[in-house]
């Protein structure tokens, strides 16, 4: 019933700042009993999937009911993979923007004065929670796609700042290598002087404004405190470098990806990346908002994957929409291969000590009720594994769901978004 | 609509006062705007029809006596005055598109009834969502967009800067609104580089010594001769390892493809055949002198500098053989026919010219013997650019004293600042920059980069700094002189326009007639013109649409992408009427295009206005390529995609974003429909309806043209759509029985409100009843483009003053442009 959105669409904070500043409070204090870290991954896929061929009717055991042609490669997985029914992003508005709000809940078209407004994505509120012990707090990779073309909607990435202002994320695999394996050519020295320049320079960027500041308004003002930030954050930055000098980068235990890969076998290779990454302990968060548009023309698939999504006018279009799904949730199972293959820093299985999440705002088409959610890995403790679970209300807030999945990973979380509670249905 | 007229009256008789007014100043007429604006709210008719469709369809649930689920929609503000309205108002809709509501044991609407009220409230909560959204005219202060950047970097250094030293801007609407512009670190290290790479470039030019000249002899038969040698005498080589019986490891040795015996079996089999090649070219080649036809070359070079290309030919039949460097046409060199001779041409490489590629265009029956490439030689025709009149004293004097070098740091940034002014303390921050490096042991010109680096990243120059201290205000002559110039340029003031901001003289209109008429017939606002239009039209689009392979490698995909902008230059530049991009008598093409539209007209290099042919379909913007292809979906057209463009960019009413949750259309398997038939299937939903009714038909007008925008006049139905993934033949599968497409002639009419036509004249007619939309449009976009704000209620007043003085000359484009830049809105912070 559709009173279910409405009353908790009341619920609905859009603005970005009342959020973001108790979570502040949690910067600096470090996550000391990482004795067994946690990794999380989140991929957001763009448009929905297939409406009969791929979501599970039936709840229960994976291997009781058995896989939907679209879920079919995960075969392999069905006793580790989880699918959530009944979920919907209540924040989600716009059908093509499967990514826009996927991980912040809030409704972008709904804050007096502004044409569109954010707020700060789970990744970014994770990170400040278990990323301070690694290089990199977080991690965020993307596609090069237009705001209309994969079905991800307006923003850069999954990530969204506390002020609500897109995140870039690393497009390539050669750039992503390169960040995480890439070993500095400066000496300490070298490294020391550029902090004192760059420092000097910072310094001098305040006062080049500073004579006119006063006069600005004080929307302006707020938007140079932009500027400043990602100046500060440069220096922040190659102190973060200065701290961790001692500790060179880890040998890379995948060879350097070649120059200019695009398609499928640029995913592929981010795929291999993000394992290489959380198995380095280069970070313990990343989110992928996955390309898809030319993944599909590197498969011989010649359609958008806006025309993809609306499959039902033509038998032909149905056909590659089918093949879509099934190509990526081939990705899906053999990234899963991946993890459950390889060793963290402490020995442990990675697939053990992480927790992948996959999914979408949107359904099907232009649908946004009962989004796709998938999730595997063993870093989620006592939830329910290789099973379909239907939630018995219609529209669960997706909120819910992130509460439910990350409180499971040891994450402490009181509330995010529009969550009103956890999901005892997940729970063992 | 309803608007104030009695203020928009008193308005349109100041203005003409003004006008005639000697000295006359447009700044000072009625700021003081009123907010009472009617638009929006849904008027009393519609208003009367939605609580009729409550009253009948929904009270009995939610009305005054019951409400179910807590809802009740007798007490809707129909007004829509807060977000809290607009969400109940958005509950509403949602229930009525996913057809939950009214249940289905209720009484039901009629199609048609649904069909309106969905629409109505479709456009309300649009509307609303824009009211809400207004900010009351506030202008965020924004950064350069890449194309001022580039601008702005040219106005200080002199030379054109490669599109490739920063990324694309991201932007949903016009780049320069402020209010979308996100800062991040990833923009910063953005500017950095290019600044840093701009910098150092430059300074470099001014300090590395200029080498004697030498010659560098090319000859054009060496690499076809000796590449064609090492083949022959390879595969003579392995077909003498395999006579002699060498093991296929030792002839891998020679030739790694053979290295086992099935590799030296097929290499005997095919080794006849295939030496002939290369046995033939090196043949004809050995010992002979140049090679026939013409060539091309890459050669390492020195940036900012003259260079002597001399080519010596065998023998021409050409008289005039052209040379192209980097792909740009630089000239020709002359040969009388027949003889041994040589002709010599000047080439001029830039400052980000490290190597060049050279071409030497020439036909089969010219035979060129070598080229020699004699230099460096100073250039002496090039005109210092602001930053080698500044930088060079000081980089040039090893022992330049640290007061020196403070004064040039001050002159860079006061011109890189705009002129408007900083802390005095910002030059000592930049000489400790300078002194940091100097002790670090770099030379003078090493160690002036970071410093002059931090001035090209700071907000100062990244930034266009209006002052505001609270209420809307008119900015002050040097700040429009700021906002006109990277309006119309792309690129800062020059110094007219500084110092006639200086002496208070920009807001006489006369003075500012005549400095429009400058800069508009100046080549920097080629800049303003390409790229307002192709951000106005979308045209992006067209770059993610796949063509065929033979189109891209032809040149036509640039030459389609260029040919609205080209277009809008001659409308503009001649004044002519907004008319014409519904239609007009001549279109602007290069050789390419012309080719493609099947005119016979001779075309020189680049593009060029021709007279249509009476029968041909061309004209406007509507029959180009590049927009009908945009409205492409696959292989086949949309006519949804070319009717919304048209909706929101030539009847000014965008379509509103579609709505979650409807329920998907879904086609019976093994019908034959034409594109249009299966884009009517939307009329079977109502919720589909609701707003398809207003787009679809529109297209259907352009259904003569097929997704390359060729012209048709029948289409394959049922077969030509879409093709999806490669389908895989399964063994022992019988492929599926695949219907044969049929031929079906085209039914291009359609409409739009009442109105009714037939192919794209009838649309065309139609369209040019509602010129007044397309006006809108295009001076709304215009001043949103130029003050970096969306144009809202506030607005309206002066919009509409401006226009209908326009719509007395019929919307000359030149002149609009004016009264853009003249308005109040324009001038206003």
């Amino acid at each position: 019933m559709s009173i279910h959105i409405q009353n908790r669409r009341a619920f609905l904070r859009t603005g970005s700042t009342v959020l973001a500043l108790p979570l502040l409070e949690s910067v600096g204090k470090a996550n000391t009993a990482a004795v067994s870290p946690k990794r999380i991954l989140f991929i957001g896929c763009g448009f929905g999937f297939t409406k009969d061929t791929f979501f599970p009717t039936e709840a229960g055991r994976f291997a009781d009911i058995g896989l939907t042609p679209g879920m079919k490669p995960l075969e392999r997985h069905r006793n580790d993979i989880t699918m959530v029914s009944n979920l919907t992003n209540l924040g989600a508005t716009n059908p093509h923007g499967g990514s826009t709000s996927y991980l912040t809940g809030a409704n972008v078209n709904n804050t007096p004065g502004k044409k569109f407004h954010n707020s700060v994505s789970l990744d970014q509120v994770i990170a400040r929670k278990i990323g301070l012990d690694t290089r990199f707090p977080a991690l965020t990779l993307s596609d090069t796609g237009g705001p209309s073309q994969d079905g991800h909607g307006q923003g850069l990435s999954l990530a969204w700042s506390d002020q609500g202002h897109p995140i870039p994320g690393i497009t390539n695999p050669l750039d992503l290598y390169a960040q995480l394996f890439g070993q500095a050519k400066e000496s300490p020295e070298e490294r020391e002087f550029r902090l004192a320049q760059k420092r000097s320079i910072l310094d001098g960027v305040t006062s080049s404004f500073k004579s006119a500041k006063q006069k600005l308004s004080r929307n302006d003002q707020e938007r140079l405190e932009d500027y400043f930030q990602s100046v500060r954050q440069i220096e922040q930055n190659i102190s973060r470098e200065v701290e961790w000098a001692q500790t060179p980068k880890p040998k890379a235990p995948v060879r350097e990806p070649r120059k200019g890969m695009d398609g499928l076998q640029a995913l592929k290779t981010m795929h291999q990346l993000i394992v290489a990454a959380f198995q380095t302990d280069s970070t313990r968060v990343i989110t992928y908002r996955q390309p898809v548009a030319s993944v599909l023309q590197g498969h011989g698939v010649n359609l958008n994957p806006h025309s993809l999504s609306h499959y039902g006018l033509d038998p032909k279009r149905r056909e590659a929409a089918e093949v879509k799904d099934v190509l990526f949730m081939q990705l899906l199972a053999s990234l899963i291969d991946q993890f459950k293959s390889k060793q963290d820093l402490n020995g442990k299985n990675l697939f053990e000590s992480s927790l992948i999440s996959y999914g979408s705002n949107i359904r099907s088409g232009h649908g946004l009720r009962g989004c796709p959610a998938i999730f595997a890995g063993g870093a989620a403790e006592k939830v329910k594994k290789g099973e379909h679970i239907i939630l018995p209300e219609q529209d669960t807030p997706l909120a819910n769901y992130w509460l439910t999945l990350l409180q499971s990973a040891g994450v402490p979380l009181d509330g995010f978004s529009h969550s009103t509670g956890t999901l005892g249905e997940l729970v063992i | 609509m309803i608007r104030c007229n009695v203020t928009n009256k008193k308005c349109v008789i100041r203005l003409s006062v003004v006008i005639t007014a000697l000295v006359c100043c447009w700044t000072s007429e009625c700021l003081a705007q009123s907010n009472n604006t009617s638009k929006g709210e849904a008027p009393a008719k519609e208003e009367q029809s939605m609580r009729l469709f409550f009253s009948t369809y929904c009270a009995r649930c939610h009305g005054e006596k019951k409400q179910n689920g807590d809802v009740r929609l007798d007490k809707l503000d129909h007004r829509i005055a807060n977000h809290a309205s607009l969400s109940a108002w958005q509950d509403v809709l949602d229930v009525l598109n996913t057809g939950e509501m009214p249940p289905e044991d209720q009484k039901q609407p009629q199609k048609t009834e649904l069909t309106s009220a969905i629409g109505l409230i479709t456009q309300n909560i649009s509307s609303a969502h824009k009211r809400l959204a207004a900010t009351g005219g506030v202008i965020s202060m924004r950064h350069l967009t890449k194309r001022e950047y580039l601008g702005s970097m040219k106005d200080l250094f002199g030379d054109d800067v490669p599109q490739d030293i920063l990324p694309d801007d991201v932007s949903g609407g016009f780049d320069t609104n402020g209010s979308e512009q996100f800062f991040s670190l990833k923009q910063y290290e953005n500017f950095y580089k290019a600044g840093n790479e701009l910098v150092q470039r430059n300074v470099h030019s001014l300090v590395s010594p200029l080498a004697r000249p030498t010659p560098l002899r090319h000859d054009p038969e060496i690499v076809p001769f000796e590449s064609a040698r090492a083949q022959y005498e390879q595969m003579v080589k392995v077909m003498e390892l395999i006579d002699a019986g060498a093991p296929p490891a030792e002839i891998a040795k020679v030739d790694p493809k053979v290295a086992d015996a099935g590799q030296v079996r097929l290499f005997k089999q095919r080794f006849e055949k295939r030496i002939v090649k290369p046995k033939t070219q090196y043949e004809s080649l050995k010992g002979k002198k140049g090679l026939p036809g013409g060539f091309a070359y890459t050669v390492d070079v020195r940036p900012r500098s003259v260079y002597s290309l001399t080519i010596n030919a065998v023998e021409t039949k050409s008289s005039e053989v052209g040379i192209r460097v980097n792909d740009q046409n630089i000239g020709a060199v002359q040969f009388t026919a027949g003889e041994s001779q040589s002709s010599s041409i000047n080439i001029r490489t830039g400052l980000f010219d490290t190597s060049i590629n050279i071409r030497v265009a020439g036909v089969k029956q010219d035979v060129f013997d070598y080229v020699t490439l004699t230099g460096p030689y100073e250039d002496t025709s090039h005109v210092p650019s602001f930053f080698e009149s500044v930088i060079s004293p000081v980089v040039q004097n090893a022992n330049a004293s640290d007061d020196e070098v403070a004064a040039m740091l001050k002159r860079f940034a006061d011109r890189a600042f705009r002129y408007q002014g900083f802390d005095d303390e910002y030059i000592a921050e930049l000489a400790n920059v300078y002194k940091l490096e100097r002790d670090s042991g770099k030379s003078v010109a090493d160690a002036v980069v970071e410093p002059l680096t931090a001035i090209v990243t700071a907000p100062a120059f990244l930034y266009l700094k209006e002052k505001n201290e609270g209420s809307r205000s008119v900015i002050s002559q040097h700040e429009f002189a700021i906002r006109v110039a990277y309006f119309l340029w792309g690129s800062p003031p020059d110094d007219e326009l500084y110092a006639l901001a200086k002496s208070n003289q920009l807001y006489d209109k006369t003075v500012m007639k005549a400095q429009f008429e400058r800069m508009l017939a100046s080549p920097k606002a080629d800049v303003f013109l390409t790229d307002f239009i192709n951000q106005w039209s979308g045209i992006s689009r067209f770059d993610e649409i796949d063509l065929p392979v033979k189109l891209i490698r032809s040149g036509f995909q640039n030459s389609a992408r260029q040919e609205l902008s080209e277009f809008f230059k001659v409308l503009v530049r001649e004044n002519r009427s907004l008319d014409n991009l519904i239609d007009s008598d001549f279109v602007v093409v290069d050789r390419q295009l012309a080719q493609y539209y099947g005119f016979k007209a001779k075309i020189d290099e680049g593009f060029q206005k021709v007279s249509l042919p009476k029968s041909s379909p061309r004209g406007g913007m509507l029959a180009q390529a590049a927009f009908l292809i945009s409205g492409g979906s696959g292989p086949r057209t949309s006519p949804t995609i070319r009717g919304a463009i048209i909706r929101e960019k030539f009847l000014h009413d965008p379509v509103p974003p579609p709505p979650p949750n409807i329920p998907a259309i879904e086609n019976e398997k093994g019908q034959k429909l034409t594109v249009k038939q299966l884009v009517d299937r939307h009329k079977n939903v109502a919720q589909c309806a609701s707003c398809h009714d207003k787009i679809d038909p529109i297209g259907y007008g352009l259904e003569n043209f097929d997704y390359l925008g060729n012209w048709r006049t029948t289409e394959l139905a049922g077969g030509a759509a879409a093709s999806g993934a490669k389908s895989k033949k399964r063994k022992g599968k019988a492929a599926p029985r695949k219907a044969e497409p049929e031929k079906i002639a085209i039914d291009a009419s359609g409409y739009l409100g009442d109105d009714r036509f037939e192919g794209i004249e009838g649309l065309r007619n139609v369209l040019a009843q509602h010129k007044d939309q397309l006006a809108h449009s295009v001076y709304e976009s215009l001043l949103s483009y130029g003050i970096g704000r969306e144009i809202e209620f506030v607005d309206d007043q002066d919009v509409s003053a401006n226009l209908s003085e326009l719509k007395e000359h019929n919307y000359p484009l030149k002149e609009m442009i004016f009264e853009v830049i003249t308005s109040k809105t324009f001038v206003t912070k």
